[in-house]
């Protein structure tokens, strides 16, 4: 260590050596020259740093900077030029890993040589706005090697080569592949585009167009789209092992165009393996994968969507129209719920819960079940017989939930939801009346889906049925409790129904037995006696009696109708009535007579009365006996239960015509509701309106909304436009 | 935190590299110097490093300045004159800024140059301006080159500054700043014509502020 002399550092004003040397330049350059050399030739451990860098420093501090940078320029192109024919001279396989090690080499050197030139890089370059050091390096490899006509072409080739036999199933060197992607992309994203992805993409196109060709001839619609899935996963693999990320997308976009966009039409309509194949298949996997795929291709989904609405709608459409089908409604709705089930599930395993799909589904669907007009009879029986019996097989409250909310979804779709009402009313009073529920709670629980989904004006009179119950067992109670007195007659239960919310039947003559007529006048002084102002019309059509019968030695509680009852009690006074008797002594319509008589005499099983002739229609001539051959191996019999059936077909025209009439005053108040707001309003304004308001309940028919307008016109509700004939107004 | 890097160069521990310079020897830490200058990381760690660096001759610069420099490295501050030279005249001062300029620019350290700058900037004087135009023109400093030429071309510096040595110089390096400064010479002297010259009379030009004037009809 020196030690530290404390002498007075001089200190000169400061100068740069000014170069008077002509041949300072070249001297410099010289030096650097020779460096470059060493370097190229990896010999750069020799060097110094500090010398080299300051040999730059002071060409380009004496103004050299430009002749410093086109001579760098050109020994660079020297160096390049070499390696280049280096590259070219490279036999078959070796030609890209000589290319790699030269562009190694390379990018080594322009680091040291951009690390000696900093100077310039930092002070020259900004102001001439010349490319800075190891960005001209990159381009001048660029240009001399990489585009160079003999390198260019062959480099390009290998490449695409390489990667068409990696599709044919070679193992090629990936790591060979990556570092040459990254080599042009580092050269600029327009040279990895236009020297690589560009003639790759295309390449990709024609490969896939051929084998797309040759897999459609061979391969049904799922194995095609598996090996198109197959390939897309190896594309996808291959971009993230040695390409540009964003090649990803390009490649994909390809793929889908070649195999899937341009043969769709033909894979979904494949005989005996194309979508519908798979729908009635339930092949879940392969629409699973076909969904997947065709999520990129342009109008993938919305074509699966149609071809499967269109399917839907017509394997309904043969479900609804086909008569066989129409013989049993329960089943009828039970395969139009197994078919909603069967597609829910196919929509939420196989189109992941789509929401286009599942709107696609329920229009087809409505679109169907709108075809047959008993849709909401039938629908409405099938409620009705699950309700009656509960569900087969279960113990709780659950599952019939779960059927009823299915139930739900399918009256959703009907237009006709008025019709439903109506049904729903009969049927819902069958059963009431004659106590075949089997929950109470799964009434109730039915009910309060109808009004979730139409309103509470839906199922007010529905709601009231049920009250009306409850009422009348008040009543009865009550009732019993007053009556002092003989308790010997027969014991009645009365149900009160209000008129209106029950549905109406004519009421028709009965002569009630002398032992009932006693006390349901009793009851019915009672029951005026609380209720001031009411009127009670006994339903002979409707109720049931317990009968104890004795047939020789045989006793046997008969569960009979009111007209059965009225019949048989005729019998205790006398062992043969005729038909003509009968009919005189009951007053009951013949209609209704006959079909009685008919349940109580030609029923085998059933047969408490005997006919005279045997044959099965009951004549006005006929003669019937008491039956004390009867026999039973049950003590209580039943006849005549009172179950709801399938209407025949003048029932059934009664019904729609009811229907019919009541929607008349409907669409009318939906008029006078339009136009009072609106007060001047054309006729096709008003049509829509009016569909608009009242599509909950019904799908109005024009023609007959034009007749109520008409009616509406004729008392003077809305007048007609003098001058545009189309035009109505609103009368206050 | 430079107190902390600061003592780090007093206390000279753990010093992995030695510059000579100027038969002196500075110790100090590679990391600290690469950290502070783009040269020096090159040179330490870049692909041109020597292995078995452990000393490293530096020529074409003071002993004093490449103190200073050294200082500035660690303390992020200009060190203080008097202490590095034993001198503490304006002189000895700006003579030590122009060095520094000097060896900031070729270190890349972009601050110091600039608080050197500065310095020029305050302390222009007719002994030393010339020597500081001429750094200024070669390490492109635009602003001192600005203060240094308006100083030298008014009229009451001209003559005293072409009498320096410095001048000589600044003729032989640099002689395009020699049209640049009788540019400016031309320019104060435009501002110095009296009044008098301009009349009424319509004139293609402005008034003694640069102002278009409108022709008196």
């Amino acid at each position: 260590m020196n030690p530290q002399r404390k002498r007075i550092p001089k200190i000169e004003p400061f100068k740069h050596r000014v170069e008077v040397d002509p041949k300072f330049f070249d001297k410099s350059w010289k030096k650097l020259d020779d460096a470059i050399r060493e370097i190229y030739n990896h010999n750069a451990s020799g060097l110094s740093f500090e010398e080299l860098y300051r040999t730059a420093y002071n060409m380009v501090l004496h103004k050299h900077g430009g002749r410093l940078y086109d001579k760098l320029a050109e020994n660079l192109k020297g160096h390049l030029r070499e390696m280049g024919k280096l590259v070219e001279a490279a036999q078959g396989g070796l030609f890209l890993e000589e290319l790699q090690r030269r562009w190694a080499d390379h990018i080594k050197a322009l680091q040291m040589i951009r690390d000696i030139l900093m100077y310039m890089d930092r002070t020259f370059i900004p102001s001439s706005k010349k490319t800075p050091v190891f960005e001209h390096g990159l381009e001048l490899w660029r240009d001399i090697v990489v585009r160079s006509p003999k390198i260019h072409g062959r480099l390009v080739d290998t490449l695409l080569e390489l990667i068409h036999r990696e599709r044919m199933g070679e193992m090629i060197n990936r790591g060979l592949m990556r570092n040459t992607t990254k080599m042009l992309m580092e050269l600029g994203s327009s040279v990895y585009q236009d020297d690589f992805e560009r003639p790759f993409l295309e390449v990709s196109a024609s490969f896939y167009s051929g084998e797309s060709q040759q897999c459609i001839e061979r391969c049904d619609c799922g194995e095609y789209l598996k090996n198109a899935e197959k390939r897309l996963a190896e594309e996808s693999e291959r971009v993230s092992l040695y390409m540009d990320a964003k090649t990803a997308d390009k490649i994909a976009n390809v793929v889908d165009k070649e195999m899937l966009s341009i043969h769709m039409q033909r894979l979904f309509l494949m005989e005996n393996s194309g979508l519908v194949n798979m729908l009635i298949n339930d092949k879940h996997e392969d629409l699973t994968r076909m969904y997947d795929l065709f999520k990129r291709v342009p109008d993938g989904h919305s074509t699966i969507r149609s071809l499967m609405a269109s399917h839907v709608k017509e394997t309904g459409k043969i479900l609804v129209t086909d008569p066989e089908r129409l013989r049993d409604p329960v089943d009828f709705v039970q395969r139009l719920l197994n078919e909603k089930d069967k597609y829910d599930e196919i929509v939420s395993v196989s189109f992941s819960n789509d929401k286009t799909f599942q709107n696609a589904l329920n229009a087809s669907f409505e679109h169907f079940i709108n075809l047959n007009n008993r849709s909401p009879e039938f629908i409405s029986l099938y409620v009705d017989d699950k309700l009656r019996k509960g569900v087969k097989g279960a113990a709780n409250e659950e599952d019939i939930e779960t059927v009823l909310d299915k139930v739900m979804m399918l009256f959703r779709y009907l237009q006709e939801k008025d019709v439903f009402e109506k049904y729903y009313k009969q049927h819902l009073a069958k059963r009431l009346l004659s106590g075949k529920t089997s929950s109470d709670e799964a009434e109730r629980n039915m009910l309060v889906k109808l009004k979730t989904e139409c309103g509470y004006q839906f199922t007010s009179k529905l709601e009231s049925m049920f009250t009306d119950l409850k009422t009348s067992q008040d009543t009865m109670q009550s009732f019993y409790a007053n009556l002092s007195g003989d308790s010997d007659g027969p014991t009645i239960s009365v149900q009160i129904l209000t008129t209106g919310s029950w549905p109406t039947q004519p009421c028709a003559t009965c002569n009630l037995p002398p032992e009932i007529l006693g006390v349901s006048e009793l009851f019915r002084a009672h029951y005026l006696g609380t209720h001031n102002g009411r009127r009670l019309t006994w339903q002979t059509n409707m109720g049931n009696a317990d009968i104890k019968a004795t047939f020789g030695d045989r006793k046997h509680e008969l569960n009979v109708s009111t007209y059965q009852m009225c019949v048989l009690m005729l019998f205790n006074s006398t062992d043969t009535l005729t038909y003509k008797e009968i009919e005189q002594n009951t007053a009951i319509p013949p209609v209704d007579l006959k079909r009685c008589l008919q349940s109580l005499a030609c029923v085998k099983g059933k047969n408490v009365l005997r006919k005279e002739p045997m044959s099965k229609d009951i004549s006005d001539s006929d003669a019937f006996h008491f039956n004390d051959k009867f026999s039973s191996k049950l003590v209580k019999v039943k006849i005549g239960t009172v179950v709801a059936q399938k209407e025949s077909e003048p029932e059934k025209q009664e019904t729609r015509h009811r229907v019919e009439e009541d929607r008349k005053p409907q669409i009318e108040a939906a008029i006078v509701r339009i136009m009072k707001s609106r007060r001047v309003l054309d006729h096709n304004s008003i049509v829509t309106e009016v569909t608009k308001q009242l599509q909950a309940r019904f799908l109005p028919n024009p023609v007959v909304i034009k007749k109520r307008i008409e009616s509406l016109i004729e008392r003077e509700f809305l007048e007609r436009d003098k001058v545009d004939r189309k035009l109505y107004r609103y009368l206050a | 935190m430079s107190q902390h890097i600061g003592h780090l160069l007093t206390s000279g521990k753990r010093t992995d590299i030695t510059f000579e310079v100027d038969e002196e020897m500075f110790p100090a830490h590679k990391v600290v110097l690469a950290a502070r200058s783009p040269v020096f990381r090159a040179q330490l760690f870049g692909p041109m490093k020597d292995k078995n660096m452990k000393c490293i001759k530096i020529e074409d610069m003071e002993a004093p300045v490449f103190k200073a420099l050294l200082h500035f490295m660690y303390w992020d501050e200009l060190p203080n004159i008097e202490e590095l030279t034993g001198l503490n005249t304006t002189w000895v001062s700006t003579l030590m800024a122009q060095h520094l300029l000097a060896a900031a620019d070729r270190y890349a350290l972009e601050r110091l140059k600039l608080l050197s700058e500065l310095k020029l900037c305050e302390d222009v004087a007719i002994n030393t301006v010339a020597n500081t135009l001429a750094l200024a023109e070669q390490h492109h400093c635009h602003q001192l080159k600005t203060v240094c030429l308006k100083f030298v071309a008014s009229p009451e510096n001209l003559k005293a500054v072409m009498q320096t040595e410095g001048f000589d110089y600044l003729q032989q390096s640099c002689p395009s700043l020699l049209t640049e400064l009788l540019e400016y010479v031309a320019k104060v002297g435009d501002h110095a014509v009296p009044p008098c010259l301009y009349s009424n009379e319509v004139l293609d030009g402005g008034d003694a502020n640069g102002r278009r004037v409108k022709p008196r009809l």
